[in-house]
């Protein structure tokens, strides 16, 4: 297990160097080779690694963890303190407790997104075999890849929190590096520039959250750590068992763990694109499609969610921030959804989805508890599946059409396309959320967690928000789906005569994940295996037992109500997209002309204004102040730094008469400066 | 005790020591053969890098090999420390900074023979004058006695000062090595002023012993009777030491020199040498305060006989210099008799006054705390300033070599801050000192690496394109992609972004101010790493966002070589950057021997 755990992400990471040092000479257009073969072993051993773990836990009711240490990166622990247990009262900005030791972590919550990650990563670069076909950075294309897959393998796997934000910035690097893939395109870079500068503002709450942490808990662990030889406690990791098994006791409550679990979830605002941070994700949709499907769509935005599942010991100690979280979560899963309803371009369309998906989870995390995150972790899950399925069909779509993904200039492709159009299909029904696919387990985990929480009047808002939105993404997608496959055959002129099915390259990953989309829920949804093998997680594990929130899932009382209700909002959804789209034109027209003249139809369009916004509140008042700083910059640091570099020349010509001397006044500054020191000596 | 014992023991320390002294020796037979090349074979232009390289690598592995020993040293009598009757000190600390130049020099000397400069006719005297200087350099690593601080400086200046004004026909090189000939027989005479004056007050040159009659001073009217002398002495030592590094205001030379030479000589100019003056200064300091030293343990006997069987030394036969003649000087010093004071050779061994010095160290504001205060003030003002005045005057440079001038100015004050930290917890917490002055060796292994990659890309930069102005490299990622890329990590790496190998350097600095707890210099260092930010990514932003000019545009791309160079170099930082524990570590049990 030790070393499956090191292996899965040491292979992408050798597929680096080897990519990057051998693509553009030697590998040239079989740049692939190192990346798919990484990520194929990656994904054997992450599944034997998860039935490794699977078999540990069911052999026992107790959790499971095992931890390895490769290296200390950092250990500033004074020799006398190595090795021994902290004075208790030791203060917080004691350095000398600080040690980051590189430790890899195995447990079933590790286990479920290594499997997640690694599979959705050799699907998708399967399929960029075909689609990133004679691009000219074919090997950078597969160098950044590589390094994706590695840095997200480590972000699922570390067991400290200054490594988990390592990794969380490599990952938004390998992110900025692949919407910008096409850097010469103006929109690209500049989309690149702005997923960049908003993950930026989440990731300096993250910061922050790391800051408080540490000096309230004196460590950045997970992990607690004990002597290697006497088997003592040396400190207690903050997700660790010690913590864990004292339940409340072994947290912080109030104002302080409420900044904590705030900051840590502005963090996964920016990195999960919730509002307000989520203006970066569609424009990150310039990025080639797989990197949609592959970094913005199935694993690395899911990283907010893993991350306060990760912590949901420090959240379940702040009711509050969980509400916070819940409200969030809402809003930006119904916002989401409402903008997706009008736009016309697939790709976006799909990024808002990804948005409101991504809502969904926060929502069912805010419940707390093992309920919470597994709720959470579900929908995670499946959504990997689908979501990654949705985008590998649009970008079958782009590359059958030349790159055009407008959906009132493309049509009806449905015979032009056949296998892509099956697996599209399969791919909405699951995120509209139809019985028995993937999504609909998920969600109506998700709805059900969220109806029984007792928290109050919120929580059942927030359940309604949340079928709400189930109503609107039926309804977006099969809009979406509909103006795409069928009505009349409309082909843009770009797609010349590329305009056939995609080569079965491209086809393979997306039968696999129509399969996957079929089946996933059904498998580990009702069965509750995914609920009983995510207890097994320490941390998750005592908040079970702790038992403040979680109901027992089984004998959920009024849950046929909600599978009802849910699946009622995702047929309507699709009827009323079928009689919009399908049936007589008129009908549409009408409806938009209602719609446009209340002003919803503009405000949807229009993305509720929000980038309008930002620029108005945000970067407007910021490029005054840039034209404020470049003035400061060039008139008084400038002149400041000439000064500086000026004054023994202008004391020098000033002094001199012949050219060398130059050296008396050297001299003499060197005396003057003795002097100084000797009299500031006197002085003080 | 009679005088051929004391013949017979000297003797027998001469010989130890010249074993523990082998790598300098292996050093000083290269110099002869590179000599000897140079009247035999005149014609083999190669051949002097070969030679030089094969003998700095043979002086490396003799540093090398002898890391176990030494590192049985502490345990033993402390006068097994002692070299040569106690002029020298042969600890791990010494040890590690003379591997860390004949490490350098190995590399430094591939570095030259890939580069155009200097002419192959004179490679040889280039090769000879660079490691005489490099003796200099060793010799300050492990001088204990103010005579052989003196000695170590000048034997590395004096080559260096040629050094400077190698290339004969440029008028530059000849001025750059005038004035720094000037400046440096101006600080050295400061500083030689500056031991007088100590050696008076404290009658010895021998650190140590210095270090103990400084504690014993118990009475405080003696001790501000004699006060005044005793901190300009020490001001006008600290002169010398800080010329040699380069700290404000002792820096003028350093951008005229930088610019005048060739950047092979601003390489070696700006990191060993520096290396050099860095542990003369811990030396120095560690000397003067270091009297508390804890007291040795006897070594594990069989421990001590497969160290010692590994030198061919007898395990019993162990030199240890008696006080007979010392203790005539000592009393001629107590009797105020200023003709007869000799200065002490050797280290004392006087039971006496070291249980005095222990007795007053419990003491709060005796003599050798307030002068580990008054040290420690002095260099944290020399470290603060040369910071920011490096930074801000290289942020407005045009000409790379001045900018790397500067940036080295600023680097001198990164290196002297975890000084500066140790010597104020050097009386009152000498574990923490030992471990600030571990994050300055640690800096200075890092710097080494990160500096010699940046005067690296300036001569192969110049060699390309006879220019050395920034604004001329600007495209020059069009041309030799690798190349750039491994420049632009040295940069990054110089301003300290992680997660290169400068990040680890400055992170494990700062932490030590944080022990000693002075915020000030903290607060200082974390600023001027911002405003350094500036400087280095012009240069990166030049190379790699700037249009080229026609002229870059048309050159053919780097040689190999070069770009294999700076790739190891950079992938070195990374890796540094990563995995730099282990380093740390041994730069802690280097120095646990002081």
């Amino acid at each position: 297990m030790e070393y499956l755990i090191v292996l899965i992400p040491m292979m992408p990471l050798a597929a680096v160097f080897v990519t990057a040092l051998l693509g553009p000479r030697v590998l040239r257009s079989n740049s692939h080779v190192p990346t798919v073969t990484a990520a194929a072993v990656a994904f054997v051993a992450s599944l034997a690694l998860l039935l490794m773990v699977y078999w540990a836990t069911a052999a026992s009711e107790k959790p499971f963890a095992t931890t390895v240490q490769l290296w200390n990166w950092a250990d500033l622990r004074q020799p006398e303190l190595e090795g021994q247990v902290a004075a208790p009262d030791a203060g917080p900005l004691d350095l000398a407790r600080f040690h980051v030791p590189v430790t890899l972590r195995v447990d079933p919550l590790t286990a479920v997104m290594q499997v997640t990650v690694t599979c959705i990563s050799l699907l998708v670069s399967i399929y960029s075999i075909g689609y990133m076909h004679d691009d000219p950075g074919y090997w950078r294309y597969f160098t950044y890849i590589s390094l994706f897959i590695f840095s997200m393998t480590m972000l699922v796997s570390v067991s400290n929190f200054a490594l988990l934000y390592v990794f969380w910035e490599a990952v938004g690097l390998c992110s900025y590096l692949l919407i910008g893939f096409w850097y010469h395109k103006p929109e690209a870079a500049a989309a690149g520039k702005k997923a960049f500068l908003v993950n930026r503002v989440g990731d300096f709450g993250f910061a922050l959250g790391l800051f408080l942490l540490w000096s309230s808990y004196g460590t950045l662990n997970f992990h607690d750590s004990v002597h290697p030889q006497t088997g003592e406690l040396i400190s207690a990791g903050i997700l660790g068992g010690v913590r864990t098994a004292a339940g409340g006791q072994g947290y912080l409550h109030g104002g302080v763990a409420m900044a904590i679990a705030l900051l840590l979830f502005v963090g996964a605002c920016g990195k999960s694109a919730q509002f307000p941070l989520h203006v970066w994700l569609p424009d990150a949709m310039e990025g080639p499609t797989p990197v949609s499907a592959l970094i913005h769509a199935a694993t690395m935005v899911t990283a907010g969610v893993y991350m306060v599942a990760r912590c949901m010991p420090l959240f379940d100690a702040a009711p509050g921030a969980l509400l916070v979280v819940g409200c969030i979560g809402g809003f930006t899963a119904l916002l989401a959804a409402f903008i997706a309803l009008t736009q016309n371009d697939l790709k976006r369309i799909l990024a808002y989805s990804t948005i409101s998906q991504l809502g969904y989870m926060f929502l069912g995390l805010s419940v707390g508890g093992l309920a919470g995150a597994v709720a959470g972790m579900f929908h995670l899950f499946t959504h990997a599946f689908f979501k990654a399925l949705l985008f590998l069909g649009a970008g079958s779509v782009m590359h059958a059409m030349g790159g055009v993904i407008d959906l009132q200039r493309i049509g009806g492709l449905r015979r032009r396309l056949p296998w892509t159009y099956a697996t599209f299909l399969v791919g909405c029904l699951a995120l509209a959320g139809v019985f028995p696919l993937a999504g609909f387990f998920s969600k109506d985990e998700i709805l059900g967690v969220l109806y029984q929480q007792e928290g109050g009047g919120v929580y059942r808002l927030l359940f309604y928000a949340g079928l709400a939105g189930a109503l609107m993404t039926a309804f977006y997608t099969f809009r979406a789906f509909f103006l795409a496959f069928h009505g009349e055959e409309l082909v843009p002129a770009e797609a010349g005569r590329h305009a056939h099915e995609s080569p079965p390259v491209m086809l393979l990953p997306l039968v696999i994940l129509a399969v996957a989309s079929l089946v996933v829920g059904a498998i580990f949804g009702p069965t509750g295996w995914f609920e009983s093998f995510l207890s097994k997680t320490p941390g998750l594990a005592a908040v079970a037992e702790a038992g403040s929130h979680a109901a027992p899932h089984a004998g959920h009382d009024g849950h046929t109500w909600v599978v009802a209700w849910s699946t009622v909002a995702a047929v309507l959804g699709i009827a009323l997209a079928a009689i919009l789209y399908l049936g007589p034109g008129g009908l549409l027209r009408g409806v938009a002309t209602a719609a446009r003249s209340v002003g919803v139809y503009t405000l949807s369009y229009r993305k509720v204004f929000i980038d309008e916004l930002y620029a108005l509140a945000v970067v407007r008042p910021l490029r005054g102040l840039a034209i404020v700083a470049a003035w400061f910059d060039r008139y008084v640091i400038d002149c400041l730094v000439d000064l500086v570099g000026l004054l023994p020349k202008a004391i020098g010509a000033l002094l001199r008469d012949v050219q060398t001397g130059f050296i008396p006044w050297y001299a003499s500054a060197m005396m003057l400066g003795l002097l100084t020191l000797l009299a500031a000596l006197v002085l003080f | 005790m009679n005088l051929l014992h004391w013949i017979g023991q000297l003797e027998g320390d001469a010989y130890r020591s010249l074993r523990l002294f082998a790598p300098e020796g292996l050093v000083c037979a290269t110099m002869l053969l590179l000599l000897l090349s140079r009247m035999l074979l005149p014609s083999r232009r190669r051949l002097p890098y070969w030679l030089a390289f094969v003998g700095v690598f043979a002086a490396l592995a003799a540093a090398v090999m002898q890391w176990p020993f030494f590192a049985l040293l502490p345990q033993l009598p402390h006068t097994a420390v002692g070299g040569f009757t106690g002029l020298l000190r042969f600890d791990t600390l010494g040890l590690f900074f003379r591997i860390l130049f004949f490490g350098f020099s190995a590399v430094f000397i591939l570095f030259l023979g890939m580069t155009r400069l200097p002419p192959d006719e004179d490679v040889g005297e280039f090769l000879v004058l660079y490691l005489a200087s490099i003796l200099g350099l060793c010799v300050m690593a492990s001088a204990d006695h103010l005579l052989m601080v003196l000695l170590g400086m000048e034997m590395a200046g004096v080559p260096s000062y040629i050094l400077a004004g190698f290339i004969k026909s440029r008028r530059a090189s000849g001025e750059a090595a005038v004035k720094f000939a000037l400046f440096g027989a101006a600080s050295a005479g400061v500083m030689l002023y500056g031991m007088t004056l100590l050696a008076g007050s404290l009658g010895s040159l021998h650190l140590p012993t210095m270090g103990m009659r400084l504690a014993a001073w118990t009475d405080p009217s003696a001790f501000a009777a004699r006060a005044p002398v005793l901190v300009l002495g020490l001001l006008m030592l600290l002169v010398g030491l800080a010329f040699k590094l380069s700290a404000v205001p002792f820096h003028f030379w350093v951008p005229d020199v930088f610019e005048g030479s060739a950047a092979e000589v601003g390489a070696y100019l700006s990191t060993v040498s520096k290396a050099g003056a860095l542990i003369l200064l811990i030396r120095v300091a560690s000397g003067l305060l270091g009297a508390d030293a804890t007291i040795p343990r006897l070594p594990d006997p069989a421990q001590f006989a497969a160290a010692a069987s590994r030198f061919d030394m007898p395990a019993d036969s162990r030199p240890v210099i008696r006080e007979g003649v010392i203790q005539a000087g000592a009393a001629a010093d107590r009797n105020g008799d200023p003709n007869v004071r000799p200065v002490a050779f050797a280290r004392q061994d006087s039971t006496a006054e070291h249980s005095t010095a222990e007795h007053s160290t419990s003491e709060l504001g005796s003599p050798a705390q307030l002068v580990s205060r008054f040290l420690a003030a002095v260099i944290a003002v020399l470290a603060a300033v040369s910071c920011t005045f490096g930074n801000l005057a290289a942020y407005g440079q045009r000409n790379f070599k001045r900018l790397l001038a500067y940036s080295t100015i600023a680097h001198a004050g990164y290196m002297l801050m975890p000084v500066a930290a140790a010597v104020a917890m050097w009386r009152t917490q000498p574990e923490l000192a030992r471990w600030a002055l571990a994050a300055s060796a640690l800096y200075v292994a890092i710097y080494l690496i990160m500096n010699l990659g940046a005067f690296a890309t300036t001569a192969f930069l110049r060699d390309a394109f006879q220019s050395e102005t920034i604004d001329d490299f600007a495209g020059w990622i069009r041309v030799s992609p690798s190349l750039t890329v491994a420049v632009a990590v040295i940069m990054f790496s110089l301003i300290g972004l992680p997660p290169l190998a400068g990040f680890v350097a400055k992170f494990a600095a700062f932490a030590s101010l944080t022990y000693s707890g002075l915020w000030a210099l903290l607060v200082i260092g974390a600023v001027n790493t911002a405003i350094s930010l500036f400087y280095y990514l012009r240069v990166v932003k030049v190379m790699v966002l700037d249009a080229p000019s026609e002229a870059v545009a048309a050159m053919p791309p780097m040689g190999k070589g070069a770009v294999t160079f700076l790739a190891v170099l950079a992938a070195s930082l990374l890796v540094l950057g990563v995995l730099w524990q282990p380093l740390f570590t041994w730069a802690k049990a280097a120095a646990g021997a002081l």
